[in-house]
Order: C-alpha cells, then sequence, then structure tokens
C-alpha cells in the first residue's frame, strides 16, 4: 500500500515510483518557544506520511497550536528542522497572505493561480459564492473593508476550495460560522469531501467530527509525548483523552 | 516530465503574483491605470522643461523628448526591479503560509510588471512622439525591445545577487541601495550623451552597465545617433552574468531567505 490514492494528482505523479507511503511532512529534533521565550517542546521528531491522519491533543494548547502553526510556516521553530515535501495546507480558515485592496473575486483568482489547476478558479470561485452565500455588492468591494463575519465565512470557503495533501485543521476556524449559525450541511459536506482520502493533522477537541477516522494519535502531557503513533480506528480512545485534557485543564483553571 | 510540469507550475504562480501586484498597484494609485501611467511620463515632462532651461547640454540628432524618455524608462525600469528584488525579501514574507510561492516568484512577478508598466509608458511616448512628428521614431524596433529585455534581465541579476549576498553581509545591501538610488542616476547617460562627455572622462563612466544599455536603445530608434565606447557584448556579460551568479548564489542559499526547507509540488 503505497498511500498514493490520497494524494493530489501533482504529488502522486512526483512519487510514482515509491512504494511506502512518501513522506509529506518531517520534523526533525524541533524546539519551540512561545511568543515570551518559554521553551515548549525540545528534541522533538516528527512525521506525516500519505494517508495518516494525526489527532494531535495536548494539556497545554499553546504546544498543539505551535505545532500546526509551524507546520504551517505561521511560526518558525526554536530549533531544528522542517522539511515539507507535499502539498500541505494552511491552519483551515486561518489564512493569511489575501490583499485587503483586492476585492474577493480578485483574490480568488489570485488564490486559484497559485493553487488551481492550471491557473483555473471559475470552479473555485463557484463554490466559494455558494459556500459564503453574499450579498453580491460585497464582491467587488475591497476584501478589508468587509464586515469581519464575512471575512471568515471567506477566508473557510476559501481554504475548502482547493486541494491538498495534507490538511491541518484547527476548531478554533469553525467557531466563528458556529457563532453566526451559517454552518450548514453544505459546509460540512465539503469538509467532509476534502478530508476523505486525504492526510489530516487536527487539534483540539473534535469539533471537525474526525476523530473517528484518525489513524494516528500524538498526546502532549506536561510537555512530554504520552502517546505517538497508530491506534487503528479509536475514534472512543481518542475522545477519552480529550475528555481528560477538557478536565484537567478545567482543573488547572 | 516532471521539469516541465514544475516549470509550468512556477510560470502559473508568477503570473497570480503578477496580476496582484498589478490590480493592488492599480488600486493605490488614485487615477488607477491610467495613473500608473501617468506618473513617469510626468516626470519626463518635469525634466524635459528642466531640460530647455540648458538647450546647450542637449544631444545632437535626437529629439529632445525621446532622448529623456528612453533614459528615464530604462533607469526607472533598472533601478525598480534591482531595488524591489534587494528589498523583496520582506514582502514575501506576506506569503509564508503560502507555500507554493517562493522569494523567485515574487521577484519575478515584481519585474513583469515593472516591465509591463515601463513597457506600456515608453510605447506610449513613442506613439505620442510619432503622431506629433507624423513618423514613426524607431528605426529598429526587434533591437529596442530585446535592450528592454537585457537591461530588465540585468536589473534582476544585480537585485537578486545583492540580495542573496546582502543576507549575509549587510553592508552590501546598503551599498547597492545607494549605488542605484544615487550614483547611477547620474552617471548612466539620463541626461547626457556618451558623445558629449570629454574623452578623458568616458572610461570612468564606461563601466556603467546601464550607460551601454540606454545609449544602444537610444542607437535603435535613430541609427545615426553617436555612441563611441559603447558595447553590445559588454551588455550581454553583464546581464547573463549577472543573471546566472544571482541563480547560482540564490539556488545555495534559498534557504537562507526562507528559513524551513520546504518543497512544495
Amino acid at each position: 500500500m503505497s498511500g498514493l490514492n490520497t494524494l493530489t494528482p501533482r504529488t502522486r505523479r512526483r512519487y510514482a515510483h515509491h512504494t511506502k507511503p512518501p513522506i509529506l511532512v518531517s520534523l526533525q529534533q524541533l524546539s519551540l518557544r512561545d511568543d515570551f521565550g518559554h521553551l515548549l517542546l525540545e528534541d522533538f521528531s516528527f512525521r506525516v506520511r500519505a494517508g495518516q491522519r494525526w489527532q494531535v491533543v495536548a494539556d497545554d494548547r499553546r504546544i498543539a497550536h505551535g505545532l500546526l502553526n509551524c507546520i504551517a510556516g505561521l511560526q518558525q521553530p526554536a530549533q531544528g528542522k522542517l522539511v515539507v515535501r507535499s502539498h500541505v495546507s494552511w491552519p483551515l480558515g486561518q489564512l493569511t497572505g489575501l490583499s485587503g485592496l483586492l476585492s474577493c473575486t480578485e483574490n480568488v483568482r489570485f488564490m486559484g493561480g497559485v493553487y488551481g489547476e492550471a491557473g483555473n478558479f471559475e470552479r473555485e470561485l463557484g463554490l466559494i459564492r455558494q459556500l459564503c452565500a453574499f450579498d453580491e455588492t460585497l464582491w467587488d468591494r475591497p476584501f478589508k473593508q468587509l464586515p469581519n463575519p464575512a471575512k471568515q465565512r471567506f477566508k473557510l470557503a476559501l481554504s475548502l476550495a482547493f486541494d491538498f495533501d495534507l490538511y491541518l485543521l484547527d476548531p478554533m476556524a469553525l467557531a466563528p460560522l458556529r457563532r453566526q449559525g451559517v454552518w450548514s450541511e453544505a459546509w460540512q459536506g465539503i469538509l467532509e469531501q476534502r478530508l476523505r482520502e486525504r492526510a489530516v493533522v487536527a487539534i483540539g477537541g473534535d469539533r471537525f467530527g474526525i476523530a473517528d477516522r484518525c489513524t494516528h494519535a500524538l498526546v502532549f502531557e506536561q510537555g512530554q509525548v504520552l502517546v505517538k503513533g497508530r491506534t487503528g480506528h479509536c475514534g472512543d480512545q481518542i475522545r477519552s483523552i480529550l475528555r481528560l485534557t477538557a478536565n484537567q485543564r478545567k482543573r488547572n483553571k | 516530465m516532471m521539469i516541465l510540469d514544475s516549470l509550468k507550475l512556477q510560470a502559473q504562480i508568477i503570473s497570480a503574483l503578477a496580476y496582484r501586484n498589478q490590480a493592488e498597484r492599480i488600486r493605490k494609485s488614485p487615477f488607477g491605470l491610467i495613473g500608473l501611467l501617468v506618473e513617469p511620463l510626468l516626470f519626463v515632462s518635469i525634466f524635459l522643461v528642466v531640460r530647455m532651461l540648458f538647450p546647450a547640454a542637449t544631444p545632437p540628432l535626437i529629439n529632445p523628448f525621446l532622448h529623456l524618455a528612453s533614459g528615464f524608462s530604462l533607469f526607472f525600469l533598472f533601478s525598480k526591479i534591482a531595488l524591489k528584488a534587494i528589498n523583496g525579501v520582506e514582502r514575501s514574507q506576506r506569503f509564508s503560509v503560502l507555500k507554493r510561492i517562493r522569494p523567485l516568484d515574487v521577484l519575478f512577478a515584481g519585474a513583469l510588471v515593472e516591465f509591463r508598466v515601463y513597457g506600456a509608458c515608453f510605447l506610449l511616448m513613442i506613439l505620442g512622439v510619432s503622431i506629433y512628428q507624423w513618423q514613426f521614431v524607431v528605426a529598429y524596433p526587434g533591437s529596442a525591445v530585446a535592450l528592454f529585455v537585457l537591461v530588465a534581465l540585468t536589473s534582476l541579476g544585480v537585485g537578486l545577487s545583492a540580495l542573496v549576498v546582502g543576507h549575509r553581509l549587510p553592508v552590501v545591501k546598503i551599498f547597492v541601495n545607494t549605488l542605484i538610488a544615487r550614483v547611477l542616476f547620474w552617471t548612466s547617460g539620463l541626461f547626457f550623451s556618451i558623445a558629449t562627455i570629454p574623452g578623458f572622462l568616458r572610461p570612468f563612466l564606461l563601466w556603467n552597465p546601464l550607460l551601454h544599455g540606454i545609449e544602444l536603445f537610444r542607437k535603435a530608434l535613430v541609427p545615426t545617433y553617436p555612441i563611441p565606447g559603447i558595447s553590445l557584448i559588454y551588455l550581454l556579460v553583464w546581464a547573463f552574468g549577472s543573471l546566472g551568479f544571482s541563480m547560482m548564489v540564490y539556488g545555495n542559499n534559498e534557504k537562507l531567505l526562507i528559513s524551513e526547507e520546504i518543497s512544495d509540488v
């Protein structure tokens, strides 16, 4: 099983001769610090292969967020090396790099040029329009002038419009949409479709509803790795870990 | 096959970045697309008025407007591309989450936009002069386009080399920034022709490859324009030499600019 069917066509062509599932992301002897310079992780190594679905749980949420942001390129490791050999998403909904001066349509055109197949963006634009369901006037307004809820909706829709080998999931991204009451079956359907076969690194609680399908777990306790590796279809185990950490968080508070 | 695939993807990314860069500039300009083109035209017109105050400095055999327009278009093409390349990494860090975009793509896209803007601007000036004189004023259009491209390649090569070397030795960045913004402005033949410079001064000025580009460009417009000591070979060596050198140092130091090893496909 080379796991090639879990990759995007471009990456599949690249790894066509591989017999083992290719490594998509590799963290080598990584050290992470928070914004105040406190050491979060030290000498930590981690690999994600094609098709693996990781649930990362930590009693200290800065560790899980730091790890996800580091893979996404939003945070620099204090030490060690990050090697990305695939097409990795940004943490869904946390897209940076959009131009505030350009309209939503122009931003989709730009992103389509970078991530779309052969630079096309019409299909993606249709999907984003369907998901966002904005008033027509908002599409031509500069992105920075959009109301915040519309911005959040647009960012998440844009994140779901393109295909990646590895998706990074942060439940915080969904919170604004749930608060706005716009998270519908259409959104969940697209999310399910995107994540059906791809590799995933998810942090925090199971708000994406994919814990049942996670194949690997990475659990940190007090900065140390408690569980790391294959857990089979172990939704119940992961959920119990999540419950434990949630209880611990409550106790800490 | 993979190489072709990668090249196609890179061209697609550069094109998307150029679209975004151009659209942002149009949005920032108070007069939109017209403002983008009119700004350099106004600049040339102001210098033309200043120039009229010193008629002795007007070189022979070429329309003074064309003389200034060619100098300014090529100089600003060179300086904008080179300065953008030197200072471009900060800008490209905005795209750190979009792993497919590499610093080189941002630089190429910036160069492409400058090439389009100054190319269109010069074309407008040529058309204006041609309509005014009721005669097409470019004798060798092919040579003129080739020289425009050569100057753009030289600027990209110089800027990229300064960027990478300047990352290790910041003083190089400051030196090249000053050199382009100050020294080259006065020594690239924007206001003078090499034929009007006394012979003993020429060897000092002829070190400047931009002077060769600008004077050869004027020669492509007016075949009788005198260009003593100017060499196309010298410009070619600078264009391909600097670009080759910059690609080599960039290839070996890319990790410095993006701090983690990324190979998105």
